[in-house]
């Protein structure tokens, strides 16, 4: 990779790690996390986080020792042909389901609010145009979008949390890790929540653009660190709003937490609808960003240059598997097989990966 | 691209889009017991009130004294039959996203219950959580039709009257949200405010417990005083005592700053669960021909702390009554004392009936003088 097309700076890789992570994932995270941990169930947010940044620093220091190619690339030199190549398509299906998850997701918040009886084939399918069209965009354009997008989400999640402090009650969140409310035995819950936290890839398919590739590690760790305490902070002041039972009775709790409070100025009134339009664009960046580097792990897998002609080729796939989403609970029961995916890749692959890089030497592999 | 292009802006928002005259907006719902003879006693007479947009800029005069609005009222089992029937009156859809509040009759609502009746508003997602809510002592569809004093919708005047802009402390201040959090917490029972339709206006002052659901007795007006001052609701209120010096004269205080707090106190195997409120209050009337005096300043204090302390013993014995901890003596006890929770808590209402609960109250004279003497 020459010089002038690494194009992206150390910002905009965090940023590309929030826009992946930060969209549908946090709208049910609290309700998850108060079904396994009830009114400490932030502290297993907290302490998910934790895990996934001791496993974002494993995947950027293997990024890190190779700045010129794609995880897609590097995996089979150190896993062997065969495991390297299962691995490189466990990781391209596990980033491809998270499409049509994302696409349903939207296709029920465009129907719970903006139009409610706008069908399947209008919602997701002009939205999977979009998405499929702004992923043949370069890399940079991706990421100039996103940084844009999601720091407005961001920042309206934010104004919405705070403004949801007025019925926090602190009460709500005690007592902590009482026996009678902990339900480790709720595995489905528990691995479903961390659907919410894989966006470590981006790294591992982003770093031959980097400008400074020594701060991929850097990047990566504060973006991890943002997800957690955005997480967290969420999770705790829904949990205090709301109570843990009344969190656990709520499929999208951040949109009563809008639904519970008002400012007294014109479009503030509603909430809701304000939260909702700007996660949409949180959605938006979550399925950008997935379709891209479906694209873009296809084309380093097949070596062709031509990304596009797979992200074209998919989107039919990707609307067909959305349409079997019917409800709520089947695409929850999808977001937890892309949980396991995400597991999988991330507490078995990058660390297997990144020892092996370490056994076997950089020069060598 | 083409294609997103042309479906960008030929229907962007407009999908199914409704225009404003086709929708009815409902303001207010109301639940009463049926006027029919021998109905069903699971059945509601249902009403809901529509504004008509056009008389609602009018004054009486202009608008020939016709009310600005329109209730329709239909007796069924089921909410969403109810507005099934209603609908067929109607030539336009009704439409609950700008419903401002609840009004149950406290006997359907002892009968059927209030979370029984809003459990379909709980799974629209139009409605507010910050909906109001109020129990009728009284037929409710009464305060529908009731034409607000100053030139508003009835609707809005309630919803005024529920909200902490009444700035009264005998009201109980809570909303749709906040009866589903308390309805689903453990160690606390719900409260909502009393509404009572008079001929001339509506009024406010005391509150319903709502026991499992069900509507279970009254507060009165003072009760619930005490109850917003336990429950740290910030509300202002006054305090007539008497003078300390002129036995039969009175002062009257106003007092913004309670702070209240509990405390489990295990002792000897005795407990005792403590509810210590601490106060300022400023004096702002003397019947008297003397004003605030320095001599009896340790005097006053003890005098409003006793006023303050019996409200509160009233309030607490009247909660035991009931046998419903509206004052969330339970969520405190799983906050702070989960074991002891684990203990009483599938024995809850026996056990907070016969739990010593003392009153403490400390009341401090905060004494900002504008004039000294008579």
């Amino acid at each position: 990779m020459s010089g002038n097309e690494r194009f992206l700076s150390s910002r905009q890789i965090t940023l590309l790690i929030l826009g992946f992570a930060i969209g549908g994932g946090i709208l049910t995270l609290p309700s998850l996390a108060a079904e396994v941990l009830g009114a400490s169930g932030w502290l297993l947010v907290l302490a998910l986080g934790l895990l996934y940044m001791g496993s974002a620093w494993i995947a950027a220091r293997l990024a890190a020792k190779f700045p010129e190619e794609t995880i897609i690339e590097y995996s089979p030199r150190l896993l062997g042909k065969g495991f390297g190549l299962l691995f490189n398509l466990v990781f391209i299906v596990h980033l491809f389901l998270v499409i049509p998850v994302n696409i349903r997701i939207l296709q029920e918040l465009v129907n719970i609010s903006l139009l409610p009886g706008a069908p399947v084939w209008f919602v997701s399918g002009s939205y999977l145009l979009v998405l499929a069209y702004g992923a043949t965009r370069p890399v940079d354009q991706i990421a100039q979008v996103n940084e844009l997008l999601i720091e407005i989400a961001l920042l309206i999640g934010l104004f919405v949390a705070l403004t949801a402090f007025q019925h926090f009650e602190p009460l709500h969140l005690r007592p902590l890790l009482s026996r009678d409310q902990i339900n480790l035995d709720k595995i489905e819950q528990l691995i479903g929540m961390t659907f919410s936290f894989g966006s470590i890839p981006v790294v591992n398919m982003v770093v031959p653009y980097i400008r400074q590739p020594w701060q991929v590690t850097k990047a990566t760790l504060k973006a991890s660190l943002v997800i957690t305490m955005v997480y967290s902070f969420f999770t705790a002041t829904t949990i205090g709003v709301f109570g843990y039972k009344e969190t656990i009775e709520l499929s999208w709790v951040a949109l009563e937490l809008a639904k519970s409070v008002n400012a007294q100025a014109v479009i503030l009134e509603r909430l809701d609808l304000v939260l909702i339009v700007s996660w949409i664009s949180a959605l938006f960046t979550t399925g950008l960003i997935a379709c891209y580097l479906v694209g873009a792990a296809l084309g380093r897998l097949f070596r062709v240059r031509k990304e596009a002609a797979f992200i074209w080729g998919l989107a039919p796939v990707a609307y067909y598997l959305s349409t079997k989403l019917k409800n709520y609970f089947v695409w929850s029961q999808a977001s937890f097989y892309v949980a396991v995916l995400s597991l999988v890749i991330t507490f078995l692959g990058y660390p297997l990966l990144y020892l092996l890089s370490l056994v076997k030497g950089k020069h060598r592999v | 691209m083409g294609l997103i292009l042309v479906l960008t802006l030929t229907v962007a928002g407009c999908w199914e889009g409704r225009e404003l005259n086709a929708r009815a907006f409902v303001t207010a719902v109301a639940f009463d017991v049926p006027t029919e003879e021998g109905a069903d006693p699971m059945e509601f007479l249902l009403s809901v009130q529509i504004p008509i947009p056009a008389k609602m800029g009018e004054d009486g005069e202009q608008g020939g004294g016709d009310a600005p609005f329109v209730v329709y009222g239909t007796t069924a089992k089921m909410v969403s039959v109810g507005i099934r029937q209603l609908q067929r009156q109607l030539d336009r859809e009704l439409f609950f996203g700008h419903t401002h509040m609840f009004l149950i009759n406290s006997e359907v609502a002892a009968t059927i219950g209030v979370d029984r009746l809003l459990d379909h508003f709980k799974r629209d997602f139009r409605v507010q959580r910050m909906t109001r809510i109020a129990i009728i002592d009284g037929e409710a569809r009464e305060i529908l039709n009731t034409q607000p004093p100053i030139s508003q919708t009835p609707s809005a005047y309630i919803e005024n009257l529920l909200s902490p802009q009444s700035g009264v402390a005998i009201n109980y201040i809570s909303d749709f949200g906040r009866f589903l959090v308390e309805q689903s917490d453990d160690g606390i029972d719900p409260v909502l405010p009393r509404l009572q339709p008079g001929k001339e206006a509506t009024l406010t002052g005391g509150a319903a417990v709502i026991k499992n659901g069900k509507f279970r007795g009254w507060l009165s007006n003072f009760e619930t005083r005490g109850l917003n001052i336990i429950l740290n609701q910030g509300t202002g209120t006054k305090y007539e005592v008497e003078c300390p010096l002129h036995p039969g004269e009175s002062i009257v205080v106003g007092v913004d700053a309670f702070r209240s707090r509990y405390r489990w106190l295990e002792d000897n195997g005795q407990t005792i669960f403590l509810i210590q409120v601490r106060g300022k209050f400023e004096t702002i009337e003397f019947s008297d021909g003397h004003g605030p005096l320095a001599a009896f300043q340790k005097d006053l204090e003890q005098r409003v702390s006793a006023v303050v302390r019996r409200e509160l013993e009233q309030t607490v014995r009247r909660a035991q009554e009931l046998g419903a901890d509206v004052l969330g003596v339970g969520r405190y006890l799983q906050s702070y004392k989960p074991k002891r929770w684990q203990q009483v808590k599938d024995r809850w209402e026996q056990e907070f009936v016969a739990l010593p609960i003392a009153v403490e109250v400390e009341m401090e004279w905060a004494m900002t003088i504008r004039r000294f003497g008579g």
